[in-house]
Parts: C-alpha cells; structure tokens; sequence
C-alpha cells in the first residue's frame, strides 16, 4: 500500500471544532503512521475515449507527514525506465522535488506548481499531492453509513486556509473496524468533482495497508488506478538514499 | 475658386495629360517606395511582436543576461525573490527541417514540469491536454509538440517523425502532442514546436544555461517593483524587463537597416520635387499670357497662386494616391527582402509572411507625396502670381528675369556649401545631429547652385556639338541655353539621383578596400569551424570540449576558441568577442590605432584588460589607458582599455578580451566559432573534408577555408551594399522620367521652330537627331554635375556623415570605375527616354507647326 499516498489522503480530511470528528481524523493517522516504508507500484490512468497509459515503479520512503522523503523510481514502460523523482517535504515550507531523466542524465528541480493542475497527466492533482497537517483541517462528524459492506463514519472536513486550496469541501468515509479512510469526495464549488476509494485491505506487520486506489475525475471522465504490491514497513536505508547523488544513479 | 479650377485648371490637365502623368510618376515612385519601406518595417516590427507576445503567455518579466544566456543557478535565486509566483526557464531557436518544404520552425524549450503555468498547452477538443503523458515527454529527449498549423501543413500526428537540423547534427523527433490553434501555437507564423528544456540545451548547445526567464508575479506586485527586486538580486550583468520591451533590441536592427532604404525613397521624392518644380515652372511660362488675361479681368495675386497649387493639389493627390497603391503591391517584395537581409547580416530571423497596412505611415504616404507635390509647385506659382500683365506677352523679356534671381541665389548656394564642409574640419564632425542638419544644408546648396553650372555647361557645350554634329547639335545645344529653368529643373533631378548612387559607391569603394586590408590582417587562420549555418547566425553554439576533438584531427596543430556576443552598452550594440589572446597575438598582428603589439599579451592574458574598435572609440570617446565598464552575470565590472585596433566586425563598435577572463565572469564556456591553424604539409581543403566527414551526423559543422572566409566576407558586405542598386535603379527611372518631361516641353515650345527646319527642307533623321543630341546633351550636363556632387557628398558622408553614425573613418575612394561608367550608361538612358518624344516632333503636322504662335 502507498502510504504515502494514505498520508496525503489523510491530510486531506481537515480536522474541525468538531472534537469527536477531529480524534477519529487523529487515529485514523495514528494507526496509519510507520517509520519507513518500500513497495511496488503500479498505475493505470485510463481517460475518456478509453485509452490507457500504464506504468509501474518502486517506491521508498522514510519519515511521516510533514518531514517525509519520498524517492520513486519508474520502471515501466521502456520510455520511463530509470526516471527518478526525489520528493522531500519540510515541516516549515513547501516541499523539494526533483526529477532526474536519465536519457540526458540531467536532474531538475520540479518547480511549485498550480495547484489544481493534474500531476504528471494522472487524475491526482498537485494539491492531492500535498503532505498536510490533520489539524490544518476543520471537521464535521455526520453520521454513519455503510462502505465496502462495512459501518463507516462520515466526515466532513474543510481546509482552513481557504485561499490555499480548490476544495471548497471534502466527505471522507472512515470504517469503524479498522479505522482507515476508505472513500473520499471531493468538492469544488461545492460541486462533486473527483471521488477517490481505497479498497483491497491486508494487515502488513500489523498496519491495514490498502493495496488498491481509484481516483476517478467526474468532470473528465477519467481515471487513475493504482495498485500496490510487495509492502513492507521499518525498512533500513543507507544514509544517502534520499539524495540527488542517488536520484543520479539510474539502475 | 472652384470656378477657376473647373474652368481653367481641369482642361489645362487635360490638354497636357501625358505631361503631367509624367510628371505625376515622381511623386508615385517617391512614394510608393516611402510607402512600401514604411509598410514592410511595420510588417516585419510586428511579426516579431506577436511572437514575443504570443509566447509570452501569461509571463510579465523575462530576465536575460544578454547573450551569454542565463546561467541555470539563476533560476532558483529568481524564484526565492518575494513576489515572484512563478519562475520558468526558457531556450528558443529557429530551427531548420531536413525537408526544406517542411521549412523552419521556432522550438521552445521550456520545463514542461512548471511551464504550463506560463503557457497554454491545450488542444481544440475539450479540456484535454496536448501531451497526453507527460512523463514521457521529460524522460524522452527526442519528444517535440508541434502547432496544430504546422501539423496539418506537414501530415503530423501524434508519434509522426520530423528531422531537424541541430548543433550535433540532423536528429529525429517524435511528435507526441499537438497544440491548439491559439495562443502561443499562433507564434512564427504557426510554426511553432515545444521540447523539454535540457533536451534543447544539449541540441542546441547551451551548455549548462537558459536563454532567459520568464516570471508571473504574485498579485499585488507590479511589474516594476519585480523587475527592481530581481535585477537588485541578481546583480548588474541581468535585465529584467517585459516581453516586447526585449524584442526592442531586434526592432532597432530593423530600423537602422530600413533608415538605408528609407533615404532611397526620400531621394525618390526629392526628385519627384524636382520633376514637379520643372514641370510647373514650364507651366507658369507656357500659360503667361493666360496669366496676364486673368489678371486683366481682376482674378488677384492670391488666387493665381492658389490656382496653381490646386492643379498641383490635383496632380500631388493623384500620384499620392497611385504611389501608395503601388506601395501596398511592392511592399511584399520589400519585406520578404528585408527580412532576407536582415537574417543574413544580423543573423536575426523574423517570419514574416503578410505586410501589414500601418495605419499611420500609409495616410501619412498619401499626404507627404500631396505635401511634396505643393512644396515643389510653391515657388512657381509665386513666380505665376507675380507676372506682370503687361510684360506676360514678352516671352524673351521674361526669360531674363529669372536670370537676375541667379546671382543671389548662386550666392546664398556657396556660401551653405562652403560653411557646410568647414564643419568636416571642426569638433562637430562626428556630432550625427549637427552633421543631418549639415547634410540637409549641403543638399540645399547644391539645389541652389544647380541652374548656374547647367547653364555654364549647356553653354560651353555650343561650339562642341556645333563642330561635332553640325545644324543638329547645335540646334540641341541652343535648346538648353534658351531654356535654362526647364533645363536646370530636369538636370537636377538626374544629378541628385546620380550622385546618391555615387555616394553608396564611393562608401562601398572605399569600405572595401579598408575591410580587405583588415581581413589581411585579422582573418589569418586556415580554417574556420562555425556552429551555425553562416557568420551571423548564433542559434547553436559548441561545447568548449569539442576544441579536444578538433585537436585530434589530422594535420590541425592550433586551435583557437572565439565566443561572440552582442551586448548593450549605453543605448548600443557593440560586439564582444572574446579569444584566447596569447595564441591569437601570436598568430597574427592587429591592425592597431593606439597600445604597441608586444604589451597587448602580457595586459591582457587573465586581467580585465579590452582591446577596442576604432569606431567603438569613436563612437563612445576612449582610448587606451581609459576604464569602460561592462555589465556581466558576474556583476558589473572594469576594464582597461589597453588599445585600439582597426576592425569591421560591427557597426556599432566591438571589444576583444581573453577568453579566461571572458568565461569567469560571464559564465559561459561556450564557442561560436573554432579558428584553426594547420600543419606544414597539409592542405586546408584536406583538413575540411576530415572534418565534415568524421564530424557528419553528431554535430552540425559550418567549416570554411581562408577562402572562403574572405569570400564569406565580401558578400555579407555586398548584401548590405545591395541597396546601392535599389539607388541606381531609381536613378535610371529618374532619367527617363525626367528626359521624358523636359524634352515633351521642349518639343512643345518649339513647335515653330520645328516647323520651319522642316518647311525649309530638314529631313525627319535631322528632326530626330536634333531631339537625340538635346537628350543626350542634359544626360551629359547631369553626369558631369553627377560626378561633381558625389565627389563632394561622398567626400563629405565618408569623413562626417558616416563617421558619426558608426564611428568608422574610411579613406576616401572616388569610385572611378563607376563615375566613368555612368556616360555611356546615361546617355545611352537619355537616347532610350528621347525615342517617344522625337517620334511626337516627327508627328507634327507641318502646317499645324508652322501655324503656331
């Protein structure tokens, strides 16, 4: 399961006066919080007309929200085998990344970018992106439904620096058993624009880790599909790894 | 008034409508070329503003470091400056296809990661994006979008293949999006392609920086306090400005080559003045009697004056208007040549394909051919409204009295020509506004002096062609002396024509013969290896390392890297040029004005020490031992000014420096061009080949011979001289116009004359040969007037005029061959534009011609 991706997905469900909303939001990423992590990735965006663009990766990470580093490195198709790209968020300000191509063999520094742009031609946009406190958010318990054929809590969450972000709102579902996100709603305008669920659910080294996520664009009528395999939590890395030296060795 | 003109004016035009439609062409030919200049230079000026603009996007700065190009650490210290929201780097090139009907194409390179904040990248159906993936867009270098114009020209979908010409050599471009129709894709015409950034840095040899930056500022931050904190943060050897203010610097290129051509159609309409003046004054003198009825019958001063000037009113207003016609329809022409020409010498390219109508300069056209037309009739129609009616019906008397106006107005003309050419000996020689108004001055003493020396020639030229050609010439000859203002108007016309060509000759001449010594001097290699296609084009330069592989080519044993770049120095362009000095100085010598050879190496080796032009210290006042200061990307920085050498590398003055010093502070390792010396026993033709063949296909190699280098030389110089054809050939329309003209009159005012040759037996060959020998004797008359006042304007433009436009001082060279040739080549014109008018005297009925007066 990509947990960064869960922590992103977690960040977007602001937390909210609401006490009892705001401490589901709290263990939901208390649960979902380990040290480091590694898997393999796979991503399908499929848009409009049908046409689908495969890819697949390895990816590493170390550290939690707001102070991650993030390295992923593609590995198909043949067009994308060797890019790497560097993520590192900081606590206090916007976060370094870096994409190295190794055709010319040249990193760059990936530049702030709109946020509602879609990244890299998937349907997550560079705001979904984001690492985000919790409690950067305001949220609203509104009752219980079902999900995945399980009791799910309802949520509400708005960011509080409205000029920072497109959303005017965001519904996310939190199953009670295992007290994970498993479905979102985005709004814009307070406008249904994108709907996102987590699903395929395994307890690796005692965490729920999702192994597959579908963002769908409603607007578009396309979407991204991403499927995780080989998860595994606590890993050991050199010091260097997430470095622009080892962005720079293509493998 | 109107009266008058229905009555009197309308029929007059009518009754002389050859005549005046002759007339009339002056005025058409000086202002269709004004108007097609004017229109082509706006043409051309907004062709390059709508690309600046439509790749701008949504960019309000760009910051650049001149050519050297940004380094790419400026890129994050742009970014961190408060108030910039985004900051993208850019590279741009006009590129060739390896199918020539696919033609060029203006590649951006930009970071497709940021640059979409910047520019629009969608296609027409819907919200798609043009690149469907754009991962692998960035991971695969061979990735260009392309116009959706220059797709459905060329057949290109996605994944098509297109070949283009690059700094290491042709290669092969995947076509992985398509833009739509608008916006930035509307840039160069439609033909624009989009590459990822560092793929365009190695293509086309950038090395490790940008052409520039382009900047959106947070809201609330107006461009000015941006661009104030970015260049403040960057440093002195940066400029931050808006898009279309960069592009002001190619705009001046454009309108110092267009002020060349424009001065050919101020010449045209100066000499459809004077075609107007003449033809006027012979009105005023045909139409005395006419003039002394009305006066009679009480019209007054005033309105006779003002008849006049509506007749010319009428005939300025119908030429104006047939000019600018004709100036919309050349005017095509005249951009694509000046575009042409200005790729080649400047190195500039501006596509350009529809002229433009300026909608200031074509009314503008219009009118000044109407003012023209009224100046040149104003002095006649004075003379018309100040006929005495009792003495109108004298003919010889009236003739004389304009003589007794010649001596003040000979006076008046020495004296402006003398006081003009004193300034060439004064401090205000090279002062380019006191020279135009001299200049001017120069122009209206000549214009004065023009009826004595006419008729003093059209007299001494009596007893020769008497002798010569017997009854007929003198009869040729007579014609000019009892004419003189008809005469003197038609010489003038030809003689100002004549002497612009020779003044483009004579600086021609003598530009040659410096810029062939100096190429002696400074072109001394054997061979030369450029990164672009000629001298002036700068879209791909070379890494420093390929000078390493120069070196292991057989026979090569030095090498020399030069680096040129155009700066901005107080308002100009001057050149730099930078070289490794020692190897340079020691395989040949400068042509120097000031410093002594043996000090320049050890000055200038790694020390901020420059080596400037002649002109550049003309133009800017320094000379060895001053300090000039020149803004780099390293900051603003000293140099000494070691010397002066001779040098025709730029008009605007240019400045040699070491390479070492060249590359630390401006940041750049980069070369333009490898200068190459060969080893005793190999042949530079040998060496070439080795070149191109073990180079073909990874770089795109330019490699000349000495040779060819010179030859290179002189038709970059030809072309910028080509305009001195557009001269002769107006001039040769001139001739013909203005002969035409005069001898129409002359045939008209000697009717009886003609009539009684004829009643006393004169055959029609003597008839003929007497209107032959009067057009060949004004065509002589002009060309010896000609040559005299292009000897003295030429004098003049090269010693002053020149000088204070571009600094250089040439040696004066009268263009001996050319001033020679123009006798047989007028008279021949004069003999051509006398055929009509000798048909027209043999046409007149005998009776009829003997019944005149």
């Amino acid at each position: 399961m990509n947990k960064i991706l869960i922590a992103v997905i977690l960040l977007l469900v602001p937390p909210r006066a609401d006490n009892r909303a705001a401490e589901i939001m709290r263990e939901v990423e208390k649960r979902a919080r380990t040290e480091s992590q590694s898997n393999d990735g796979a991503i399908e965006v499929a848009d409009s007309g049908g046409k689908v663009l495969q890819k697949s990766w390895r990816l590493w990470r170390e550290g939690n929200r707001g102070s991650s580093k993030i390295l992923i490195r593609f590995a198909s198709p043949p067009e994308v085998r060797g890019v790497g790209f560097l993520t590192l968020n900081r606590p206090d300000g916007p976060a370094e990344q870096w994409l190295y191509t190794p055709a010319i063999q040249r990193e760059r520094r990936v530049a702030p970018q709109e946020k509602s742009q879609r990244f890299m031609g998937t349907d997550f946009s560079n705001e979904d992106m984001e690492e985000r406190s919790v409690d950067s958010y305001e949220y609203d318990l509104l009752g219980e439904e079902s999900r995945q054929g399980k009791p799910a809590y309802k949520i509400r969450s708005v960011y509080k620096d409205r000029a920072a972000t497109q959303y005017s709102d965001v519904y996310v579902w939190v199953r009670k058993d295992i007290v994970a996100t498993v479905f979102f709603e985005f709004y814009v305008d307070r406008k249904l624009r994108k709907t996102m669920a987590w699903d395929d659910w395994k307890q690796i080294q005692g965490t729920w880790t999702p192994h597959f996520m579908e963002m769908k664009d409603l607007a578009r009528g396309s979407s991204t599909r991403i499927r995780s395999s080989n998860v595994k939590y606590d890993v050991k890395f050199e010091p260097d790894w997430f470095s622009l030296r080892n962005l720079r060795r293509a493998p | 008034m109107i009266t008058l003109l229905r009555q009197i004016s309308l029929p007059e035009l009518r009754r002389h409508l050859l005549r005046n439609m002759l007339t009339a062409l002056g005025i058409v030919l000086g202002v269709a070329i004004f108007c097609a200049v004017r229109s082509a230079n706006t043409s051309l000026k907004l062709a390059l503003r709508d690309t600046i603009d439509a790749i701008a996007g949504k960019a309000v700065l760009q910051v650049t470091a001149g050519e050297a190009g940004v380094p790419e650490d400026a890129l994050e210290t742009v970014r961190s400056v408060a108030g910039v929201r985004a900051a993208v780097p850019i590279i741009e090139a006009v590129v060739r296809t390896t199918d020539a009907a696919q033609g060029n194409i203006l590649m951006l390179g930009v970071d497709m990661a940021g640059d979409r904040s910047m520019r629009d990248y969608r296609i027409e159906q819907g919200n798609e994006e043009a690149v469907a993936d754009p991962l692998v867009f960035l991971a695969q270098p061979d990735s260009i979008l392309v116009s959706g114009e220059f797709a459905a020209r060329n057949r290109l979908a996605s994944d098509s293949k297109i070949e283009l010409v690059t700094a290491v050599g042709p290669r092969t471009f995947t076509v992985r999006g398509i833009m739509t129709a608008q916006g930035m894709a509307k840039a160069f015409g439609g033909n624009l392609g989009v590459m990822d950034i560092y793929s365009a840095q190695f293509i086309f040899g950038r090395g490790r920086s940008f052409d520039r930056i382009d900047i959106a500022l947070a809201d609330g931050v107006t461009v000015d306090q941006g661009a104030r904190a970015i260049e403040a943060r960057l440093g002195p050897g940066y400029k931050a400005e808006p898009p279309l203010r960069r592009g002001k610097q190619t705009e001046s290129l454009l309108e110092a080559f267009s002020q060349g051509l424009f001065l050919s159609s101020v010449m045209a309409l100066l000499v459809g003045l004077f075609l107007i003046f003449n033809a006027f004054a012979v009105n005023v003198t045909e139409r005395r009697a006419q003039i002394g009825i009305l006066r009679a019958l009480g019209v007054t001063r005033g309105r006779i004056q003002r008849l006049f000037l509506g007749e010319s009113l009428i005939l300025g207003a119908l030429g104006s208007a047939a000019g600018v016609a004709a100036g919309i329809f050349l005017g095509r022409g005249m951009m694509l040549f000046m575009a042409s020409i200005v790729e080649q010498i400047y190195g500039v390219r501006v596509f350009v394909d529809r002229l433009r109508i300026d909608p200031f300069w074509t009314p503008a056209s219009f009118l000044l051919g109407i003012g023209a037309s009224l100046a040149a009739a104003w002095l006649p129609a004075r003379a018309a409204a100040r006929v005495d009616p009792a003495l109108a019906l004298q003919k010889g008397k009236f003739q004389v009295l304009f003589l007794g106006e010649n001596r003040r107005r000979r006076a008046i003309g020495l004296a402006l020509a003398a006081g003009s050419l004193a300034t060439t000996f004064t401090p205000w020689s090279h002062d380019l506004k006191v020279q135009t108004v001299v200049f001017v001055l120069l122009f209206v003493s000549l214009t004065l002096l023009v009826p004595t020396f006419s008729h003093l020639l059209a007299v001494l030229l009596r007893r020769p062609m008497g002798r010569l050609f017997g009854m007929e010439g003198q009869l040729a000859a007579d014609s000019l002396v009892a004419a003189p203002r008809r005469t003197s108007a038609t010489v003038a016309a030809l003689m100002f024509s004549l002497a612009f060509v020779l003044i483009m000759a004579t600086y021609s001449v003598s530009v040659r013969i410096s810029m062939m010594q100096w190429v002696d001097s400074a072109i001394n290699s054997d061979l030369f290896v450029a990164a672009g296609e000629s001298l002036s084009a700068r879209t791909f330069q070379f890494p420093a390392s390929f000078g390493d592989e120069l070196r292991q080519v057989p026979g090569v044993r030095q090498v020399d890297s030069v680096r040129i770049l155009i700066l901005n120095y107080r308002g100009t362009a001057p050149m730099l040029v930078s070289i490794e000095i020692e190897q340079y100085l020691r395989r040949g010598q400068p042509l120097l004005e000031q410093g002594r050879l043996r000090d320049l190496a050890p000055a200038m080796s790694g020390r901020s020490a420059v080596l400037v032009s002649n002109n550049f210290a003309r133009l800017h006042d320094v000379g060895r031992g001053d300090h000039i200061q020149l803004d780099t990307p390293a900051g603003r920085h000293d140099f000494e000014v070691i010397g002066v050498i001779v040098d025709y590398s730029s008009d605007s003055g240019s400045l040699l420096i070491d390479r070492d010093v060249y590359k630390r502070l401006w940041k750049d390792d980069r070369v333009d061009t490898f200068d190459l010396m060969i080893e005793r026993g190999y042949g530079a033709d040998a060496v070439k080949r080795e070149i191109q063949r073990r180079f073909a296909g990874n770089r795109h190699v330019f490699v000349l011979t000495n040779q060819d280098m010179r030859g290179e030389i002189i038709r970059l110089t030809d072309q910028f001289f080509a305009l001195q054809y557009v001269q002769l050939l107006v001039a040769v329309v001139v001739a013909v116009l203005g002969i035409v003209n005069s001898l129409v009159v002359s045939i008209h005012e000697r009717k009886r004359e003609i009539g009684i040759v004829r009643g006393l037996g004169g055959e029609r060959r003597q008839v003929r040969k007497a209107i032959l020998l009067e057009a060949a004797s004004i065509g002589l008359v002009a060309v010896l007037l000609g040559i005299a006042a292009g000897a003295i304007l030429g004098y003049y433009v090269i010693n002053s005029f020149g000088a204070a436009i571009n600094g250089w001082v040439f040696p004066y060279r009268f263009p001996t061959a050319m001033a020679l040739a123009l006798f047989p080549g007028v008279i021949a014109v004069s003999l051509v534009a006398a055929w009509y008018p000798a048909r027209l005297a043999l046409r007149l009925p005998l009776v009829e011609a003997l019944a005149y007066e």
